[in-house]
């Protein structure tokens, strides 16, 4: 009993430790060089340039940056994922399907910095190439769209996956029903077997976007950590909350360090506020068609 | 019926558009996973070896001095870019090392060459140089009484003239290759032991708890909850838990400094907790009610029940979830960065930093020039680890559906 109270009060330490943390920056007075300094709460929050100077740490761009890469991200993988587990379920002939599956299911085993590696080895390369034929010139590839393409490749399992579940799910009666009505087979899929399979891919996504949100050691390697945001253009680098944690590591004491705190819960809140409000969406959506 | 006929016709060339762009999306997954497959391993196929696993990441520099005479020399023809020295019997090769700097490796030294008699500068004792081992700089004296000094940057070809010029070596630096993974590995060894150990009691106790003896109300749901958020987190914020939680309290207990593998194996163990809880419980509820009411009946008690019905008969559970969070272990990066450290180190420490093979890649990265061979070479040793982990899980898993199938 105790024990399990133990593990289950593990995520109540854990926002307790941090939070007092990350405050940290905001009270006290860090001794820099001459003088002694403590971070501006509102410029952290809203700021627009990531340590100019010894104290301006502007959160408010990486924040923005951070939900641009990953709806950047959304918009790739949720087609991809969609018609993917759409094909494994109910079009692909079953030898086809097993092999594509576990395509899936090794994708989604593989850790992410593997994915990292990767990014820094083909995409950037790719995205480099694509933004010549743009004519613009980025720094090597390293740009939000390699990020989200990174990101995009590991959310893909987790969407599909689940997707699969739910297609599997609907009931066989709609698509009879569907099909005795005259649509054709391509019509069903897509009108009745996704639609009611609706719900359950959407939770898909929800999981997808925080693994994305949540994602450190594969974007920090292919973003490129800008210091100054928000940018909005695919073959900019960009910083995320992750990244900024991770970037220069190597120093373990000081304002610098313990500002990454402060990063975390605001990483943390970003999170847990996108996934009310998704789950939210979701219960509107299924009341509002009767599920 | 001829209007019917085109929305027939309409209906058809959509349904080839929709079906041909689910087969082109639904490949993305195939292509991408077989790009990265020949990626990883055209890059890392070469230099993962036995020798690679086994020996250290950083060079261990030599000195020594070594004399000859003109009567000995050998027969030795220059050929596959490797140079022979006629007078020393060495063949040396050009070649890069762990930041891509050029550098002349050893690649052949014959059995009566005088190298095998070389002394140490400070001790005078013997010692040993070796195939597979990087020439540095070396100092000689040619055969006019002059002193040279060559540096590695010159090539193999230039070392060679200069040796067969010369009857005596003052200094020969040189070094072990370098660019090994043993430390990464055996970090990763014991944090993966040191690890379980701590969180499969714990998730066992908590997973029979929960499955067992909780009554349904309020406190159980809320429990629950919890446990459930917590899988939610990223892992990296598990990393801030290490380093103010963890880091601190083992620095205190071992009196070490920074992060050190303890904190990274109670940092994963409550990553790894709700899974573990998670996939306990659920092969514990498989377990069918008449089991334990058969055992209860016989005369047992509670705890002979729990040790000798219900525990044996979820093996392939707990199993499973060893085998899950083995392959996460293995493959955490982020949340580890934190709690053990992120530069690499070849004496291995339960209280010291070091890093696992997957922060290992992170590093070779993350500098200014990134080792891809080498990443490449790990992440080939990773995905096949997983692999593995993941068709023992599917086979355990076979197993562990016996009771569904029997009911």
């Amino acid at each position: 009993m105790a024990i399990t109270i133990f593990c289950a009060s593990i995520i109540v330490f854990i926002t307790f430790f941090i939070l007092i943390k990350g405050i940290t920056p905001f009270v006290k007075k860090y001794q820099i060089g001459e003088g002694s300094y403590s971070v501006n709460f509102f410029k952290f929050l809203f700021g627009t340039t990531w340590f100019v100077s010894p104290n301006n740490y502007g959160a408010g761009f990486v924040i923005i940056n951070t939900i641009f890469v990953t709806l950047m991200a959304l918009v790739i993988a949720i087609p991809v994922s969609i018609l993917s587990s759409l094909f494994i379920c109910k079009i692909a002939p079953k030898k086809i399907s097993k092999v594509l599956n576990y395509a899936i299911e090794i994708l989604a085993s593989i850790p992410s910095v593997i994915f990292g590696l990767f990014g820094m080895g083909i995409i950037t390369k790719f995205v480099k190439n694509l933004s010549s034929l743009f004519n613009y010139q980025s720094a090597g590839g390293i740009s939000s769209l390699s990020a989200a393409i990174v990101l995009a490749i590991m959310i893909i399992p987790t969407i599909t996956m689940v997707s699969n579940t739910s297609i599997n799910a609907v009931d066989k009666k709609f698509i009879e029903g569907s099909l005795a009505l005259g649509a054709s087979k391509t019509q069903t899929n897509f009108k009745v077997v996704l639609t009611s399979a609706r719900s359950g891919i959407f939770s898909g996504i929800i999981l997808g976007v925080g693994r994305a949100l949540g994602e450190a050691t594969a974007v920090s390697m292919v973003c490129g950590n800008a210091g100054s945001g928000p940018s909005f253009n695919p073959f900019d680098i960009t910083r995320t909350l992750t990244s900024t944690m991770l970037n220069s590591i190597h120093e373990t004491s000081g304002l610098d360090y313990d500002i990454r705190f402060s990063v975390g819960v605001l990483l943390i809140i970003i999170i847990l506020v996108t996934n009310f409000l998704l789950n939210f969406i979701n219960n509107r959506i299924g009341k509002r068609y009767g599920q | 019926m001829d209007n019917n006929e085109k929305k027939l016709k309409i209906r058809k060339i959509k349904d080839i558009l929709l079906n041909g762009i689910t087969y082109i999306f639904s490949s993305f997954g195939i292509v991408i996973l077989i790009v990265l497959l020949t990626f990883i391993f055209s890059n890392g196929a070469k230099s993962l070896s036995w020798k690679t696993i086994t020996s250290n990441y950083y060079e261990e520099a030599y000195f020594a001095k070594c004399e000859t005479n003109e009567e000995l020399t050998f027969s030795l023809e220059d050929g596959n870019d490797i140079y022979y020295s006629k007078v020393w019997g060495i063949g040396l090769k050009d070649s890069k090392d762990l930041e891509n700097n050029p550098v002349v490796k050893i690649v052949y030294i014959d059995n009566l060459s005088p190298l095998k008699n070389a002394l140490d500068q400070n001790t005078n004792e013997r010692i040993l140089v070796l195939k597979g081992q990087i020439i540095k700089r070396i100092q000689m004296v040619n055969t006019n009484g002059e002193r040279s000094i060559i540096s590695a940057k010159y090539g193999s070809q230039a070392i060679v003239d200069a040796l067969d010029n010369s009857y005596q070596i003052n200094e020969l630096y040189y070094a072990t290759m370098g660019g090994g993974i043993r430390g990464s590995l055996l970090t990763t060894l014991y944090l993966i032991f040191l690890t379980l150990i701590i969180s499969l009691p714990l998730g066992i106790i908590a997973s029979l708890y929960l499955s067992q003896f909780a009554k349904d109300n309020k406190l159980t749901k809320i429990i629950r909850s919890f446990i459930d958020m917590t899988s939610g987190i990223p892992s990296i914020i598990f990393g801030l838990v290490g380093v103010i939680v963890f880091i601190p309290i083992v620095n205190g207990v071992t009196s070490s400094s920074g992060g050190n593998i303890i904190s990274g194996a109670l940092t994963m163990t409550i990553m790894l907790l709700p899974t573990i809880i998670r996939t306990c419980e659920e092969s514990l509820r498989a377990i069918p009610k008449s089991y334990t009411h058969a055992s209860l009946a016989l005369g047992a008690s509670q705890t002979q029940t729990i040790m000798k019905v219900i525990l044996p008969n979820s093996i392939p559970g707990i199993l499973t979830s060893t085998l899950l969070a083995l392959g996460r272990i293995i493959g955490e990066s982020a949340a580890l960065i934190f709690a053990i450290g992120s530069s690499i180190k070849d004496s291995i420490s339960l209280t010291g930093s070091s890093t696992t093979l997957a922060v290992h890649i992170w590093s070779v990265l993350s500098g200014e020039n990134p080792n891809y061979e080498q990443a490449c070479a790990i992440s080939i040793l990773i995905i096949i680890i997983v692999l593995v982990l993941n068709v023992l899980v599917k086979l355990v898993s076979k197993k562990l559906n016996r009771f569904e199938v029997k009911s």
